[in-house]
């Protein structure tokens, strides 16, 4: 969950990302196991888009307070994709690296974004399901690479399942993210006696329920 | 923008029906003459003459009950031994007789599961709930055929019979829905209702004009990429459906029970927090409805809700600590639009909903889900709804009737229903049974032509009564060795009870800005 215990010193940039990709790649298992540490088998196919934050250090002054969509990959929701990536400064695009097919989707949603999202949004292109590489690998991680570096994309495999990969995707966008106009400004701010994260409205989930 | 309220009244609907209050002391005053109804078997009096015996006795015993559980809804203070020891008592008491009764008799409904399929005009396979998930190809040729026929000839196909089932036809274009059944009591219309709500659940998520633009361009398009994870869902209410499930049977919501005084409180916190683009909200806890404001003409339906009840409460789809943000269609609303629905649960079993038609406010309703999560958790009001769901679930308070084992009253009026001890989960087989019988009451209730009708009908060991009116419908069983005329003196206590707790057993005020 969001951090609320951040030393006064620290200033906390929001930035919002947005997953997108094929159905069943495991979008919902990356953001799961990147924001609560935990792994469902047999998670339900998203509906609509889901919501959710992680505030994530940089260094000892800085951190990135992620303000998550996941978003369902199935394609009568495509058109609905514009809504959460319009105001996106960072996404990833993520494949089944045992289905050759979700990388070609992938490429389309790289191709979709780098035409409609804002210029300059960081993108991370990341193969998914590495635990099956063994048995199971359709995607040669060369091969998706290379289009990655051709396309000036962050790279990871992952394995939402073990975990592998999961916070170094997330921590690698979160540093190549463009915060040095905002931190300047909240710098600036923060010696008026202004603390600009909190003059933002934007709202977090709760904390813990009582139940 | 000024919150306004339309009220009106269950007991001026029920005095309408010249249904007179009577005194406890005038023992002979009945809402109904007993000569004008006829028993379906001969009562015997040596039974009667026993059962009225063990009267004062039972309900002596349970009106104590009665007061003990007010005593302790009322006073937080109350001892938590004595919470356990009537909740111990009244469990004993309600459950043992239930199942006793229950489990002596066979109903055939309660036996039986019907399939469903659905498959596209040009005949692919959409959707079954088959087990091993296969339709036979030359089955869906056969049925289509079938189909084709009767439309070919301008004759509506509804339903027809094979030697051990009966087969239901809903045409949807560009869908046919199929109900097999195994050879029942059930009606057609009932039948078809449950056909009708598949189709609706379809169109929860891709509206019927984006069923029908697919198609349009693309005849061959295979209708279950459209219809993807909606296949969980159907999955369930094909469950829901064959369990007999309350909600659906009735096209009725089964609101908690809760002092008006404190729906109020929720429903103004509610009102409080209104953007412009809101259309409604609502707080409902393990699929009951706690209160709801809505904007002033949106006429929302039963089977809309239920529909998304269904898939917060019955699937793992929403109920996360995740903010969703889902486009869904209200197909008795508008078949051709979505409402996007912001759904946030404020505790495990707890959900705060909101809708919109516009797609782009998601933080107008996340600011808003913070207010008033924040309000709840400052006045501990979770807690007291958990508590309040909990005691309603286990331990009903019931006006103490100790011939009448258990029943049902339907508001046709609000389209809500109370029942002693109910619960939107899986029910099991005695349960399962208990709302077999309902459905069939109901289903024959629904049909009559006439607006007042009575019915007694005598099942193996279980008396099963209806009284219907223009208001409302009443289901009730009881021991089949039961004279009509306690019986009637008994509903008529029931009903009594029913008038005097209105208040808290429905949602009767629609709030709206």
């Amino acid at each position: 969950m969001a951090s609320n215990t951040a030393p006064k010193n620290v200033v906390t940039i929001n930035q919002k990302l947005v997953l997108l990709g094929d159905s069943a790649v495991g979008k919902s298992s990356l953001v799961l196991r990147f924001v609560k540490d935990q792994f469902d088998d047999y998670r339900e196919s998203t509906i609509g888009a889901a919501f959710l934050t992680q505030t994530l250090p940089i260094d000892e002054n800085t951190s990135v307070k992620l303000e998550i969509w996941d978003t369902a990959g199935q394609e009568r929701y495509k058109s609905l994709a514009p809504m959460y990536y319009r105001n996106a400064n960072c996404a990833i695009v993520v494949y089944d690296i045992t289905q050759a097919a979700s990388l070609e989707k992938a490429k389309s949603w790289i191709k979709e974004l780098q035409r409609q999202a804002p210029e300059g949004i960081v993108i991370a292109l990341a193969g998914n399901k590495l635990d099956l590489a063994q048995e199971r690998r359709a995607v040669e991680k060369a091969d998706a690479e290379a289009y990655a570096a051709e396309a000036n994309l962050l790279f990871f495999e992952t394995s939402a399942k073990t975990a592998e990969n999961v916070n170094e995707l997330f921590t690698a966008i979160a540093k190549k993210l463009p915060l040095e106009d905002k931190l300047n400004q909240a710098r600036g701010a923060v010696n008026r006696g202004v603390n600009l994260s909190e003059a933002r409205p934007a709202a977090q989930p709760s904390g813990s329920c009582s139940c | 923008m000024e919150p306004t309220s339309e009220h009106s009244s269950i007991k001026e609907e029920v005095e309408n029906d010249n249904v007179h209050r009577s005194h406890e002391s005038e023992c002979g005053s009945l809402l109904l003459n007993p000569g004008n109804v006829l028993m379906a078997a001969p009562s015997v009096s040596e039974d009667d003459q026993e059962v009225s015996r063990s009267t004062p006795e039972l309900r002596s015993h349970v009106e104590n009950v009665e007061q003990l559980l007010s005593d302790i809804l009322h006073d937080n203070s109350s001892p938590l031994n004595v919470s356990t020891s009537v909740s111990s008592s009244s469990n004993n008491t309600a459950v043992d007789e239930i199942i006793k009764l229950l489990s002596l008799i066979s109903f055939d409904l309660a036996k039986q599961k019907r399939t469903y399929l659905i498959f596209s005009s040009s005949g692919k396979p959409v959707f079954s709930n088959i087990v091993d998930d296969s339709i036979e190809p030359s089955t869906v040729g056969a049925l289509q055929a079938i189909i084709s026929s009767f439309e070919v000839s301008k004759e509506e196909l509804t339903s027809f019979s094979t030697f051990s089932n009966v087969i239901v036809v809903l045409s949807k274009n560009p869908l046919y829905l199929v109900g097999v059944s195994p050879s029942t009591t059930l009606s057609a219309a009932y039948l078809l209702s449950e056909l009708n709500l598949l189709y609706c659940q379809i169109l929860t998520g891709v509206t019927a004009k984006a069923m029908q633009l697919t198609l349009n361009s693309r005849p061959n398009f295979d209708l279950r990429r459209l219809i993807g994870s909606n296949e969980q869902f159907l999955k369930e209410l094909c469950d829901q459906l064959n369990d007999y499930e309350l909600v659906p049977t009735l096209n009725a919501i089964s609101p908690l029970p809760l002092r008006s005084s404190f729906r109020d409180q929720l429903s103004q916190l509610l009102l409080r927090e209104t953007p412009k683009s809101l259309l409604f909200t609502f707080i409902a806890i393990r699929g009951r409805l706690v209160c709801m404001v809505k904007a002033k003409k949106l006429l929302l339906h039963a089977n809309d809700l239920y529909l998304l009840f269904l898939s917060l409460f019955r699937t793992q789809s929403f109920n996360d600590s995740m903010e969703h943000w889902v486009p869904v269609c209200f197909p008795t609303l508008n078949p051709d639009a979505y409402i996007y629905i912001y759904s946030y649960f404020l505790c495990k079993d707890t959900v705060l909903i909101m809708g919109s038609s516009e797609s782009g406010v998601f933080f107008e309703m996340q600011s808003v889900k913070c207010k008033v999560a924040q309000e709840i958790q400052d006045h501990g009001w979770l807690k007291k709804l958990i508590y309040c769901e909990e005691m309603d679930r286990t331990t009903p308070r019931n006006p103490g009737s100790p011939c009448i084992s258990h029943y049902l009253f339907y508001s046709k009026k609000y389209s809500q229903f109370y029942t002693p001890g109910y619960s939107f989960s899986t029910p099991n087989f005695n349960t399962r049974t208990l709302y077999a019988i309902y459905a069939s009451l109901h289903d024959q209730a629904f049909h009559k032509k006439n607006s007042f009708s009575i019915n007694m009908t005598v099942h193996e060991s279980l008396l099963l009564f209806t009284w219907s009116t223009a208001s409302f419908d009443f289901h009730c069983i009881a021991n089949a060795t039961t004279s009509s005329q306690l019986l009637i003196a008994n509903v008529n206590k029931i009903l009594r009870w029913i008038r005097r707790e209105e208040n808290r057993l429905f949602i009767q005020t629609n709030l709206s800005f």
